[in-house]
């Protein structure tokens, strides 16, 4: 009787246990069929001229469809009757859709023949070995693409990808609270003037807390990763921008609500009617047009952080990735070309208020008339850079926003802080 | 999975064990055996090959660098999580949650059942009307709860600062405590009616002679209550209170949502996923996996072993 006990006890440990499995073993899954290998993968280049006599259906994988994909594809099909284009949503979020598309890549699904990627992924899925090396058809594109936008899709001195898209933040502001800033330091003393005239910032603990604090570093000279992938973090600078941080938030500059704000938080919060400053990112200025704020929001590039440094800032936006498992290579290379043409590039913009990738289009006639904050944004892109380019930049991310976020909501020691950060982010780097 | 469940609870709850005597014809036993092979079969698949299969990449390190590079480990991937801060602040945190969240969960769902079991006007409507937190996606309801508490636009802290209660100027998911206590009311608010529901069944089942015999002894309400009515609820509550606490050690949507596990709300779950997702570290994250499953199952066998046979409703049987 007793092990029947036992036995009946065991057996319905093993069934309540089921259910914590089902979470968490279908996680492995996305590494089915990789057999250990010891080889390194080998390079396939896109051949420049890849989009001669190109023919056949293309497939375009990305996120959320947010009406720029769908008339792009629109328009390439309505532009040549060879290829024909479609798109393919794999998830609603980027982070969703970096986990459908490295299992496809992983499981070697050949269902996509572009892959919209994050600025972010680059490095990873270069080093991977999962995409065409495009060095030979940015060459031969026939325009001019913003330097510091290019060099998002660099990797090991290759292109692996063709810009899209940009994006850089901005600082919007209350024309009837608080002036333009003219460095981070000046805007924090007017922020800190009122409570109508506070910052909202992005301080929640994730990938956008990353990128605030890079803005800021990045403004007062410092840098995160160099370029042989040596942690450089620890400097000077980043003890002072935490420094100025902290006590943004201990002052009054900062609306502490940021503590827990994500980009549409902090526009919400804005758009009804407190702070006044917001960072956020340029369609936050559209959006609050249509709201009671509108009238009074004006645009201004992201600032120096003192005056003895420039500005800076840090670019976002997406760009078309070839998987080498692509079906249709030269149907891809025909709708990328296309995708970075001036006129493209310039309905994207009046469409969608997506950023271009090429310089002189923020100066066209019809574009400074319906986006009057175009002049601003080019100049926060030409002076912004790109996240720190490593295969394990998510882990980097979390360090650096694990660590800063610990210095505003606790009272770490800032020198602790930047020493945990930097191990964190070194242990990244040797990451298997 | 609901159907799982429900099963599950049968047989948890179900009558008196069939003790089988030694002499059962052995033909017969052969027989049963080839009755119950299906299910151990489909068992096997989809509990455990994934169990394997996830204990299997724990033992490796998969290169984020080379794709399908891996080299075997043994038990490091175990041992440098046994060993690291993060993983026992998140056991702690999410023991601290299970606990609170569950205990208020079967005081209120004891008290919510009390409550519906008494005959009045609208009772059919109340029933139902208990479910609808129940039915909304943990993820929606933590969105909710986060907006509730939003410090400028939030419902609950716009109330507070009007009746010039405390907290109404705090950023509640940015303090520690505070944000814990915002996890456990989304927590309760959703599943306190799960375990009323539970519980308003056990309720239901009590006799009514029993309690007419109370009466007749001349027991007050408060002797019936105690005497009566909760030894008789002891299967359903424990019942409840099991399924509500190997739910809540497996907390994930509600520290993902609000607050990404920051200010003392962190969870094995949520350490596991941002290790095997985001870091895509395969081994090191199904090793977290795995410590959770057993941490889950060891709580799981501790409870059956104390209350398992009040779970079976043969309270007497003693080991």
């Amino acid at each position: 009787m007793m092990l029947n006990r036992y036995r009946r006890m065991a057996q319905a440990a093993a069934l309540l246990s089921v259910f914590s499995l089902a979470l968490t073993a279908c996680g492995g899954g996305s590494q089915a069929g990789a057999a250990p290998s010891e080889a390194a993968p080998t390079t396939q280049a896109l051949a420049a001229d890849a989009d001669q006599s190109a023919n056949g259906n293309m497939v375009f994988c990305g996120g959320k469809d947010t009406g720029i994909q769908t008339n792009l594809v629109k328009n390439f099909n309505e532009s040549q009757s060879a290829v024909k284009a479609s798109y393919v949503e794999l998830g609603p979020d980027t982070s969703a859709t970096r986990t459908a598309a490295i299992q496809r890549l992983e499981g070697g699904n050949k269902d996509c023949d572009i892959y919209m990627t994050d600025v972010t992924w680059t490095a990873e899925w270069a080093s991977q070995g999962w995409l065409y090396d495009q060095t030979g058809l940015v060459k031969n594109i026939g325009t001019e693409i913003m330097p510091s936008v290019l060099d998002t899709t660099v990797y090991d001195n290759k292109n692996w990808s063709t810009p899209f898209y940009t994006n850089a933040a901005l600082v919007l502001y209350r024309k009837d609270r608080v002036q333009a800033p003219a460095t981070w330091k000046e805007l924090y003393k007017q922020a800190a003037k009122s409570e109508d005239n506070k910052l909202l910032i992005q301080l929640k603990p994730y990938e956008g807390l990353t990128v605030n604090f890079l803005e800021l570093l990045y403004s007062a000279g410092g840098d995160a990763i160099d370029q042989d992938g040596k942690v450089v973090i620890d400097s000077p600078q980043t003890r002072e921008v935490l420094q100025f941080m902290r006590d943004g938030l201990a002052n009054g500059s900062i609306d502490r609500a940021s503590l827990t704000y994500d980009e549409t938080a902090t526009r919400r919060a804005f758009e009804s009617g407190v702070g006044g400053f917001q960072r956020n990112w340029p369609n936050s200025y559209a959006s609050a047009q249509e709201t009671n704020v509108g009238p009074e929001t004006a645009v201004s590039p992201l600032p120096a952080f003192d005056d003895t440094n420039e500005p800076s800032g840090v670019l976002g936006g997406w760009n078309l990735a070839v998987p080498i498992t692509a079906k249709n290579p030269g149907g891809a290379a025909a709708f990328i070309k296309y995708t970075v043409s001036r006129d493209q590039q310039k309905t994207m913009f009046l469409t969608n208020s997506q950023a271009p990738v090429i310089a002189d289009i923020y100066s066209d006639p019809d574009v400074v008339k319906a986006l009057p904050f175009s002049g601003e944004l080019k100049q926060t892109l030409e002076n912004a850079k790109p996240r720190p380019k490593s295969p394990a930049y998510a882990q980097i991310s979390q360090a650096i926003y694990d660590n800063v976020y610990a210095v505003l909501s606790t009272s770490v020691s800032i020198d602790d802080a930047v020493k945990k950060m930097v191990s964190e982010m070194e242990k990244a780097q040797e990451t298997f | 999975m609901e159907s799982m469940t429900i099963s599950r609870e049968r047989e948890l709850t179900s009558a008196a064990p069939v003790r089988h005597s030694r002499s059962v014809d052995a033909a017969a036993r052969r027989t049963a055996f080839w009755f119950v092979a299906p299910a151990l079969t489909l068992m096997g698949l989809v509990a455990a090959f994934p169990i394997g299969y996830a204990i299997w990449l724990s033992m490796h390190q998969y290169s984020v660098r080379v794709s399908g590079l891996s080299r075997f480990v043994g038990f490091k991937n175990y041992i440098d999580a046994l060993a690291s801060e993060a993983w026992w602040q998140a056991f702690g945190q999410t023991f601290t949650f299970a606990t609170i969240s569950v205990s208020l969960e079967v005081l209120l769902g004891v008290g919510m059942a009390l409550l519906l079991n008494l005959a009045f006007r609208g009772r059919a409507l109340m029933r139902s009307a208990l479910l609808v937190p129940y039915a909304i996606l943990t993820v929606v309801s933590a969105i909710t709860w986060q907006a509730m508490f939003d410090p400028h636009l939030g419902l609950i802290t716009e109330v507070l600062r009007t009746l010039g209660m405390p907290g109404g100027d705090t950023i509640w998911l940015a303090e520690s405590g505070y944000a814990m206590a915002v996890m456990i009311m989304a927590d309760v608010w959703k599943t306190a009616p799960f375990v009323a529901l539970l519980v308003l069944a056990g309720l239901q089942v009590i006799s009514s002679d029993v309690y007419e015999a109370s009466a007749l002894d001349g027991a007050t309400k408060l002797q019936t209550f105690f005497f009566i009515t909760l030894p008789l609820l002891r299967p359903a509550i424990l019942l409840a209170a099991i399924l509500r606490l190997l739910d809540a050690l497996r907390v994930f949507d509600l520290p993902f949502v609000l607050t990404r596990g920051a200010n003392g709300t962190g969870s094995m779950s949520l350490l596991a996923y941002q290790q095997l997702r985001e870091s895509r570290l395969v081994g090191e994250g199904s090793a977290l996996s795995i410590l959770t499953f057993l941490t889950v199952m060891v709580v799981a066998v501790i409870y059956l072993r104390f209350a398992g046979g009040n779970l079976r409703g043969t309270t007497k049987e003693k080991i």
